[in-house]
């Protein structure tokens, strides 16, 4: 049993990896979608959430880049969506952006901002982060998949939350399925060409 | 080409009469050394050719030239040798490639019985080594194209796979509305009498948090598809857990699934679950989520 209680009053700040989180859901990607404003709920429980930021790239050189809308939808919802102009279409992969969570998380413990640190992601790269949140006197919990979980994170962390034992992942009717699958498979075929 | 013919080919195309060639036909290559009198001489179609005093160029023993012949007037059995250009090393060097090529092609031909084996012996390793590189390119060639053939196969696997998915939920759906148009067929064609309110199935807003917590039995009336009496809402968010042990079903009126004659149609629920016709689950009222919590396993 953990000695850290959890306290009502305590104030909540969520930094989501979106990368790692898409990651670590692709095999039910076909047919589900991760719910992320059922994750924050989750999370954040009955205490006081002061801030939840999404870190991701973006892609300014694809007028048609999808991840845009889907920013905007985490905003409308209430997130704030940070995203560096920093992925390499070429390469495949994120830059700048485990970098810009590390340092909005650690910013705002320095300026007492918040009590709980919920850092989503199960990337070791968060652990000097981390380690700098909690000598600021602040309690940090890491939640991710078991699948994408470093073993050094949930031995960091003040608390582990397994996600795979919350319903996250949030399905739909074929239609609406199939649709969405069509239309990938042609964006997917017409990149390919 | 024969020498004669060049000069016939030349003299029919140009007009060069055969005394324009008099001082070629009496050109040569000859090797000066000195003789039993230790006078420089060569030789020529077996008469000694011997140079002629007037010119410049320094003739020395062992050199080979290319001279102009004239014969002794006095005598006519031997010759004057006037030189043209020393041929040595240089004379390689300022040759052009074609020029080259059709040197070695020549010393190839003429001498291939004892040039052979000694290439052979000579450049076998190399020969080897050049075949063996090839050899191993191509292989990395061919290996390539496997693997890129193999990459296109796995994705036409997979559009195959997504195909099927997208024609098994359109087929699902297909006989889902035509039940549905079925029964909407039949309840313009009849008056709707309005059921008695203890007939009604139970709805799940009516769940509350007792000590006795209220049970939903749901029927999995198809691979794809949950029914129960207690779906009695339109719109209903459906959340799966990651370990697809548990399913929460939420009535909301901005759910993305839609309910229809009490049944949800979930895309992708029998790659989760698979189907036996008749299996039925329960769901349980979960205050802490807010919903219907069904567990799967």
């Amino acid at each position: 049993m953990s000695i850290i209680t959890f306290d009502k009053n305590d104030r909540v700040m969520i930094s989501v990896d979106l990368m790692n989180m898409k990651k670590s859901v692709t095999k039910d990607s076909s047919y589900t979608d991760l719910d992320y404003i059922a994750l924050a709920r989750i999370l954040k429980g009955p205490r006081k959430l002061v801030g939840a930021y999404v870190f991701d790239s973006k892609n300014i050189v694809d007028s048609e880049d999808r991840t845009k809308r889907f920013h905007d939808m985490l905003r409308y919802n209430g997130f704030r969506v940070i995203a560096r102009d920093s992925y390499d279409s070429e390469a495949k992969i994120q830059k700048e952006v485990d970098v810009a969570m590390a340092v909005q998380m650690v910013v705002h413990a320095m300026r007492d901002n918040y009590d709980v640190a919920v850092v989503v992601s199960g990337d070791r790269d968060f652990i000097p982060a981390i380690q700098e949140i909690q000598a600021a006197g602040k309690r940090v919990e890491v939640a991710a998949f078991t699948t994408s979980s470093a073993k050094e994170m949930v031995r960091q962390s003040d608390k582990f939350i397994a996600l795979d034992e919350f319903p996250l992942l949030m399905m739909s009717n074929p239609v609406e399925r199939s649709e969405t699958e069509v239309s990938r498979w042609i964006s997917w075929n017409s990149r390919r060409r | 080409m024969d020498f004669l013919e060049f000069q016939k080919e030349m003299n029919d195309q140009y007009g060069t009469t055969d005394s324009d060639w008099a001082p070629l036909r009496k050109a040569a290559v000859v090797r000066f050394d000195y003789d039993d009198k230790n006078n420089l001489s060569g030789q020529y179609n077996r008469k000694f050719v011997y140079p002629d005093w007037d010119h410049t160029d320094v003739i020395r023993a062992g050199d080979i030239w290319l001279v102009t012949l004239t014969d002794n007037p006095k005598t006519y059995a031997n010759y004057f040798a006037k030189p043209l250009r020393k041929i040595d090393a240089s004379f390689l060097y300022e040759m052009n490639k074609s020029q080259l090529d059709s040197l070695a092609i020549s010393l190839w031909e003429n001498n291939r019985a004892i040039l052979e084996p000694f290439m052979e012996e000579r450049y076998q390793d190399v020969m080897n080594e050049h075949i063996g590189k090839a050899l191993e390119e191509r292989t990395e060639e061919l290996n390539k194209k496997i693997a890129e053939l193999e990459a296109q196969l796995q994705e036409m696997r997979e559009i195959n796979d997504q195909d099927k998915k997208i024609i098994q939920s359109n087929e699902e759906r297909i006989g889902f509305l035509t039940a549905k148009l079925t029964v909407l067929e039949k309840e313009h064609s009849v008056p709707v009498k309005p059921a008695p309110a203890e007939a009604r199935p139970p709805s799940i807003e009516t769940f509350s948090e007792s000590v006795e917590v209220p049970k939903v039995v749901i029927e999995r009336s198809g691979p794809d598809s949950l029914t129960s009496e207690g779906f009695t809402k339109s719109r209903y968010f459906v959340h799966l857990s990651a370990d697809h042990r548990m399913l929460l079903i939420r009535d909301n009126k901005d759910g993305n699934v839609i309910c229809m004659d009490n049944t949800l149609i979930l895309s992708g629920l029998s790659t989760i679950m698979p189907y036996n016709e008749g299996d039925v689950l329960v769901g349980e009222y979960s205050s802490r989520y807010g919903g219907l919590v069904v567990y799967l396993k």
